[in-house]
């Protein structure tokens, strides 16, 4: 039986050659795809997530952590896409800030968290129109659309983003979530938000929420 | 003229070296991009025009009545466009604040720098533009005026260099080249700054990037704290005894290591713990400046505004170094919200 424990603590530390060490010989071992994923990286980077969430990790250190998650990951994908139907992702998330907004942080943390919680992750990038959120929710049957800004001179764009969705009948049931340093719940509220992140760990919590439910 | 007379330069500098308080505590509102605002501009037409700049800073002044003025709009671009980095800027009517994208950084992790140019502050970027401005308001309001030019900490600096990502892994993975940049990035920052010392403004340094929502705080006294150190020493050989170090978010848990840096006014945001932090300035004999949050100045009513003020006040107005402030005034905020504060400021005088 692989050490699942000594792999989550391998990616704890960030430490990938380990973390790929230990994922090939879980799958030599004959172990399944599935249980490797969700034992071995998953379940670590749900401690990383945890410990991020309390202040016990900072941002180098989630970064050093999520790269040694996809060094593991980059041995897994290739059995994953091959056997697709029977590992679908946790769903399928679009995230990206808003126009005028240049800033890339915070959303890429919920982008590695997500991807490292199972979740298939679209990144259309910063300053992204409303035009851009629906094309690629569309094209990418989305589950979840995630809007991201730090400024307070954005946020109100994530209404626009929200409002414009609303006239879209295929895509009534994508979640529409936000987060960013200047947003809160109450702001969320205001602007007919699906839901609201505080932060990285916070947020992918919220996006199993959703599919769990679905 | 201002509603109210601003506070002379020996006012600003009591407060920041800690002299008993003042009857109106000093009101020093953080306005940015929304400088344009006062003339129906855009920050990214003010930011790369020095006239339309005097222009914001002196309608500010008239508006507003600020007992300091801070040169620049997007403070945290500068150095690094000047150093060669490629700033976005919006056009036409649109409001948004230039920036720089991912991907249009200057460095890369490993790039050795020990030759790397120092930008001239006369010659490149939009440093030309903002000395330009710093100038032209001097001399339109005086000598015994506290004016600010905005100069990025190291570490905002360096992040806007090497992008924020490759920086924060390279402190884990290459914690010496981390060092290197940080020199840089100070090399640049005292060119800026000298600019400013000539073009007779005072400083102000933004490293709100090495916040310790980024940043763990042994990091920050790993990395941050030596260069600022020397940052704060190299400003006094410089003249400059007065230095503000403007970290935003919950700064609490590096509380005692800005305290460190040796800068005599600092920054409690509308996040950070007010006990906490005006116990050890207390302690430390730091001024510090207390902040409102932006979304309550751009979206309650001036009553609504006024009365946070005043809560605010009133825990600090007795506290010698205590500066009543705003976070970074959003875009469009009407001008009534902003005077609620100073209102408050006046009228706990008369409490």
């Amino acid at each position: 039986m692989p050490d699942y424990a000594q792999l989550n603590q391998f990616l704890y530390e960030g430490n990938a050659k380990e973390v790929e060490r230990l994922v090939r010989e879980a799958l030599t071992e004959g172990r399944p795809v599935d249980e490797v994923l969700n034992d071995g990286l998953i379940a670590g980077m749900a401690i990383v997530g945890e410990d991020f969430k309390y202040s016990v990790l900072y941002v180098p250190e989630v970064l050093v952590a999520a790269r040694a998650m996809k060094a593991g990951m980059a041995i897994l994908k290739p059995l994953l896409v091959a056997d697709a139907t029977n590992h679908p992702p946790r769903g399928t998330l679009i995230m990206g800030t808003v126009k005028g907004d240049l800033h890339d942080i915070g959303k890429n943390l919920v982008c590695m968290m997500a991807e490292g919680a199972g979740f298939k992750v679209v990144d259309i990038g910063v300053d992204q129109p409303t035009e851009s959120f629906i094309a690629a929710a569309r094209t990418h049957q989305a589950n979840i659309v995630g809007m991201s800004a730090l400024l307070t001179t954005t946020m109100p764009y994530m209404k626009v983003v929200i409002d414009a969705f609303q006239n879209e009948p295929d895509l009534a049931n994508v979640k529409l979530v936000i987060g960013g340093a200047p947003v809160n719940r109450m702001f969320a509220d205001e602007i007919g938000a699906d839901g609201y992140g505080p932060d990285a760990p916070s947020s992918v919590e919220m996006f199993q929420r959703f599919m769990a439910a679905q | 003229m201002p509603s109210h007379t601003p506070a002379t330069r020996r006012d600003v500098e009591a407060t920041l070296r800690c002299a008993p308080p003042r009857a109106v505590p000093l009101f020093l509102p953080a306005i940015y991009e929304h400088k344009a605002w006062f003339i129906g501009s855009t920050p990214s037409a003010i930011s790369r025009d020095g006239d339309l700049l005097t222009r914001a800073l002196l309608a500010e002044y008239e508006a507003i009545g600020p007992d300091a003025l801070a040169i620049g709009v997007d403070v945290y671009n500068l150095e690094a466009e000047a150093a060669g980095c490629r700033v976005t800027f919006y056009e036409g009517d649109d409001t948004s604040i230039p920036g720089i994208k991912p991907g249009h950084h200057l460095i890369h992790v490993g790039d050795d720098l020990t030759h790397a140019p120092v930008p001239n502050p006369l010659r490149d970027g939009r440093m030309p533009v903002n000395l330009a401005a710093a100038r032209a308001v001097r001399r339109a309001v005086g000598d015994d005026f506290w004016l600010r030019g905005a100069i990025s900490g190291p570490f905002s600096l360096a992040i806007s260099l090497v992008g924020a990502e490759a920086l924060f892994l390279a402190c884990l993975d290459r914690p010496d080249w981390v060092r290197e940049v940080l020199a840089y990035a100070s090399r640049i920052i005292k060119a800026f700054a000298r600019g400013y010392l000539d073009a007779g403004a005072e400083l102000i340094v933004f490293d709100s990037q090495a916040s310790p929502e980024l940043l763990s705080p042994p990091m920050y006294e790993e990395f941050v704290l030596p260069v600022t150190e020397e940052l704060v020493q190299w400003s006094a050989s410089q003249g400059v005894r007065d230095l503000p170090l403007v970290i935003g978010g919950n700064t609490t848990p590096i509380a005692e290591l800005l305290l460190r840096t040796g800068a005599n006014n600092l920054l409690c945001d509308f996040t950070a713990d007010f006990d906490e932090w005006a116990t050890l300035c207390a302690q430390h004999q730091r001024s510090f400046r207390r902040n409102l949050s932006p979304r309550l100045l751009e979206t309650a009513t001036p009553d609504e505004i006024y009365a946070t003020a005043r809560r605010e006040l009133a825990r600090g107005r007795t506290l010698p170094g205590f500066i009543m402030g705003t976070a970074v005034i959003p875009f469009g905020t009407p001008t009534a919200n902003i005077l609620a504060v100073k209102q408050a400021c006046l009228d706990c005088a008369q409490a």
